[in-house]
């Protein structure tokens, strides 16, 4: 595994307003990334970042060995369609299934032409006309067809209802199993991609908070739920995370146990239970509110 | 991290070919290129064919050349040039880069698509003067094409004073629509004040130091094979002035 984007000391500013604020950071080749983080925290300005569509403020970026800004060797071996995403007004959806080949070295057209009727994309339908759902679908029709050895997919499911979001996954995941890529999945819908995640960076605030193996994560912390006054009692001198209860019920997220720790609260009669990473992201993303480092 | 591979990896596709597909990104769908100025033109020939008919018909042929030949009708060509050359940018940078083109890359193409376009009308209005030489002004004795503006040095040197014209207006439309891409509104706002401080300037010049007569001598001099090519000063200005806005550009905007 070797690392294909380095990152450090990456700032990028809007006047006073940080929107990426020093952050390090490497992907490796061939796994699927969560870029993780709530509406506004740089999810976007991050990857812009990363794809020479914006310009640093400060810090450096090193993706497949150079720097991307107006770099073409770069650029065509990344693919990344914003979330708002300007196609051209007068474009239809088979206008940008025509065009957007050419900027794809590994581009799939038969794959591309499977993906469009796999989402239903209405081909004579103008893109202006296209629901938020549709709009999207292009977005990751794109996405996928490239096959470019770095693909973000910014919030590929908004919009999109059960029946593709499913479409998408299960297509990501064959694809990605015959042609390996790296993967950056964007979105604050934690839920929808945990089970494809490798490995996840969670940015709040412009500021990377977690960079960790997803496994790892998962088993960073866990709920110990019981009798309130046991729960007490055992979190007491430990990192909680979070609390929660009815009366005399009540739950804890603690830091990592050891095996020792686990046997231990099992004999006191406390329910260890794993946490989902969404619940995780959010009681992160809530302590850094409540405690500005 | 800073040092950068020395032997950086080459893109996979050639700088033409990447220049290529910018070009061709203006051209996926004609409709504003090609179609739409194509058949305005048409109607505005046909309105005017049909004022020939009129006057012709009240009045007989009778001064219907020296009438006729200061027409401006051809203008539109050259003002929607311009407004052609702002909107492809306004349509397509935000989709080329979001598609990996370098704003350089994506420039270069777009130059290509306006300076094609330009050379496009300049053979088009050109043969349509020649068919208006050849017919008697339609019939009706009437100008439209072969109007004064671009002398009566033949049909081939017509068509270069176009397309030198036209290539003016297409890099003043390049300079709007990167102003534009950077700075929206504001951007193409300053463009049009600018451009017009710099008409009034001369204008003041000229004016206030009675060089009129100069400025007709130098010209008169020149004819109109030496004044078109003049034009390619203020054409490779605006041309550059857009790639120095553009090359900042972010999707932003």
């Amino acid at each position: 595994m070797s690392a294909i984007v380095r990152a450090s000391g990456l700032t990028k500013r809007y006047g006073r307003l940080a929107a990426v604020d020093n952050v390090s950071f490497e992907l490796e080749e061939g796994r699927i990334y969560g870029l993780l983080g709530r509406n506004g925290a740089g999810k976007t300005t991050l990857m812009s970042l990363l794809t020479g569509q914006e310009f640093a403020t400060s810090g450096e970026i090193e993706v497949f060995g150079g720097r991307p800004v107006e770099n073409a060797s770069v650029l065509e071996q990344v693919s990344f369609i914003r979330e708002s995403q300007r196609y051209p007004d007068n474009f239809r959806v088979a206008h940008v299934m025509r065009s957007a080949p050419w900027f794809f070295p590994g581009w799939d057209a038969a794959f591309a032409a499977d993906l469009v009727e796999a989402f239903r994309l209405p081909e004579r339908r103008p893109i202006k006309k296209l629901s938020r759902g549709q709009l999207s679908a292009v977005g990751v029709v794109i996405g996928l067809a490239s096959r470019a050895p770095l693909t973000f997919f910014d919030e590929p499911y908004l919009g999109l209802d059960a029946v593709a979001r499913q479409l998408f996954y299960d297509r990501l995941l064959a694809d990605v199993a015959e042609h390996p890529r790296t993967v950056v999945l964007s979105t604050h819908l934690i839920d929808e991609v945990s089970e494809l995640l490798e490995h996840v960076l969670v940015i709040d605030d412009g500021r990377l908070i977690v960079d960790s193996d997803a496994e790892e994560l998962r088993g960073s912390a866990v709920v110990v739920s019981g009798l309130r006054s046991t729960v007490d009692a055992f979190a007491a001198g430990r990192e909680v995370l979070h609390r929660d209860g009815i009366g005399g019920l009540a739950s804890a997220t603690v830091a990592r146990l050891t095996d020792a720790e686990r046997a231990e609260a099992a004999a006191a009669g406390l329910e260890l239970s794993p946490v989902s990473l969404q619940q995780l992201i959010v009681r992160l993303t809530d302590l850094t509110d409540k405690d500005p480092a | 991290m800073t040092a950068v591979a020395t032997s950086a990896p080459r893109a996979a596709t050639s700088p033409a070919g990447r220049i290529g597909r910018a070009f061709r990104l203006h051209f996926v769908n004609p409709t504003v290129t090609v179609w739409m100025p194509l058949g305005i033109l048409a109607i505005i020939f046909a309105m005017n064919w049909v004022i020939w008919l009129i006057v012709v018909g009240a009045g007989g042929q009778e001064g219907m050349t020296d009438g006729t030949s200061w027409n401006g009708a051809t203008s539109f060509v050259f003002v929607y040039l311009l407004v052609t050359a702002v909107q492809a940018m306004s349509l397509t940078f935000q989709y080329a880069l979001g598609l990996g083109e370098t704003r350089r890359d994506y420039y270069l193409g777009t130059v290509l698509a306006v300076a094609a376009l330009a050379a496009g009308w300049a053979i088009l209005v050109g043969a349509l003067a020649a068919i208006e030489e050849a017919t008697n002004g339609w019939g009706l004795g009437g100008h439209m094409f072969a109007s004064v503006y671009f002398g009566t040095d033949g049909p081939l040197p017509r068509v270069w004073y176009v397309f030198l014209l036209m290539l003016l207006f297409g890099a003043l439309g390049l300079c709007a629509g990167a102003l534009f891409v950077r700075w929206r509104r504001l951007g193409i706002t300053a463009f049009f004040l600018a451009l017009a401080a710099v008409a009034i300037a001369a204008l003041a010049i000229i004016g206030l130091t009675n060089g009129w007569g100069a400025v007709g001598a130098f010209f008169g001099g020149l004819g109109f094979a030496g004044t078109y090519p003049l034009l390619l000063v203020p054409t490779a200005i605006a041309g550059a002035l857009g790639f120095l806005a553009l090359r900042g550009a972010t999707p932003r905007g």
